[in-house]
């Protein structure tokens, strides 16, 4: 379950540059490519498996001058479709999210 | 906050790497070494000190920073080099997709482990110029060569580990073309044909001798469904870039001691990794050969931009300096592939293709 305890980390099975100013990540297969803009890319570069999706929060509050509970929602989300996409794995987390 | 999320952007990305040359797909040539002795073969040994690992995990390093995506090693023979797997791990480790091209004959029970921590970021590219030992061994002129390849061939496949066989059409070996296609079949592997024997990268001529004349395609390719016109139709889309290629734009080759190639089928030196980094040499102190590269077009190829025979031809940069040591004139071998091409079309009335040799190595 992904909480704010979670600790989000790239996985080791793609590739991913910084391209154009944004993300680009090729999956195994290389055919998915997936272009993250400014907020995503800073979210992917900081889930280095060292710290938890509130620290990320944080951070993105820090940068973007948005709310805790606006990015809070916006960085589950994100998280939940990288993590679906098992581009993300998560490690630790069985909060409730708050 | 508006989070985007995108899929299948593969030729916007190639695209984008072009217009910006970012390097995505680089060649590092290991080693000049080889312990087969091809025929055709058109590496010539360089005897300056090859690249310490060191210095190859620091050009790794480098090429991450660039945007490079792809990295494939090759040779001479890769497996001559006993780093090879220090500095293969470590490639993997920084995050890359890699690409062994090899002939696959020094692959032992012990690197097979290593190839298998490679997984899933690990493909393989393995030479076989025949379905026999005998065509095979007489072309590499090693006697037990094919035995070896075919045996790595079938351990890598049973490891899980995609596999794709090149082989070179040549005089000495398209008798036996519809049998290699088979055997690749049968072994599970992805087959690559390459016709277009090219010229050693001293200029010598000397391979030419088992090009394929008019008379093999025909009699030969003719009847196997070799069809790549689609590299044509998109070239047909875009006549201005229609001879042009990602060389020295979004790709290049490096030498086994540091020198940066626009294509490992090209061999203008633009830079010394040795002496300047890699963004000095490809982006901020770019060399003439690489600018003058990077802006050609149809319109300063002066035969082959008013060419009849244009819209058959699949004209590499690297094969015509190879063959002529000028970058923007007729490559004959081109122009008899486009013949073929033209001729094959209006006898069967559809696109039975050939490939003229682009980048891929002739003999690894």
């Amino acid at each position: 379950m992904l909480s704010l305890d979670s600790y989000p980390q790239r996985s080791d099975e793609l590739v991913w540059r910084v391209i154009d100013g944004e993300v680009v990540i090729l999956t195994t297969d290389g055919h998915e490519i997936h272009t993250l803009n400014k907020v995503g890319r800073v979210i992917w570069e900081l889930s280095d498996g060292t710290r938890n999706i509130k620290e990320i929060v944080s951070l993105i509050c820090e940068r973007f001058d948005v709310s805790f509970e606006v990015a809070k929602a916006d960085v589950l989300d994100f998280v939940k479709q990288l993590e679906d996409k098992k581009i993300l794995q998560i490690r630790g987390g069985d909060g409730d999210g708050n | 906050m508006a989070i985007e999320y995108s899929t299948s952007l593969g030729e916007q990305l190639v695209e984008t790497c072009v217009r910006e040359n970012i390097p995505y797909a680089v060649q590092m040539e290991l080693t000049s070494k080889c312990n087969l002795k091809c025929r055709h073969c058109f590496m010539v040994s360089d005897n300056d000190v090859e690249l310490s690992s060191e210095e190859i995990m620091d050009i790794i390093d480098q090429l991450i920073d660039m945007g490079t995506f792809y990295l494939a090693f090759t040779g001479g023979e890769i497996f001559t080099r006993e780093d090879l797997f220090d500095i293969a791990r470590y490639a993997r480790r920084r995050g890359f997709f890699l690409t062994f091209m090899t002939n696959g004959t020094l692959i032992t029970p012990e690197n097979m482990e290593e190839i298998k921590k490679l997984k899933p970021m690990i493909k393989f590219e393995i030479s076989l110029y025949g379905a026999t030992p005998r065509t095979h061994d007489y072309i590499t002129q090693v006697e037990g060569s094919f035995e070896r390849t075919v045996a790595a061939i079938k351990e890598l496949i049973a490891h899980g580990i995609e596999v794709t066989i090149k082989t070179l059409l040549m005089n000495l070996n398209i008798h036996e073309s519809g049998e290699i296609k088979a055997l690749c079949e049968q072994l599970g592997a992805h087959h690559r044909i390459n016709p277009g024997v090219a010229p050693k990268k001293d200029g010598s001529l000397e391979p030419l001798q088992y090009d394929l004349s008019l008379e093999d395609m025909e009699m030969y390719l003719s009847s196997h469904d070799f069809d790549l016109s689609y590299l044509l139709e998109k070239r047909e889309k875009d006549p201005v870039h229609r001879f042009s290629c990602k060389a020295g734009k979004a790709t290049c080759s490096i030498g086994p001691t540091g020198i940066v190639y626009p294509c490992v089928m090209m061999p203008i030196a633009v830079g010394n990794l040795r002496e300047k980094s890699f963004k000095e040499i490809w982006h901020t102190e770019p060399s003439n050969d690489l600018k003058r590269l990077r802006n050609l077009t149809s319109d300063d190829l002066p035969v082959c931009s008013r060419c009849e025979l244009a819209q058959y031809c699949v004209r590499c940069p690297g094969v015509v300096y190879l063959e002529t040591g000028d970058i923007v004139g007729a490559s004959p071998s081109a122009c008899r592939y486009a013949k073929w091409r033209k001729y094959s079309k209006n006898q069967k009335g559809k696109g039975v293709m050939v490939m003229q040799s682009t980048g891929s190595k002739s003999a690894d």
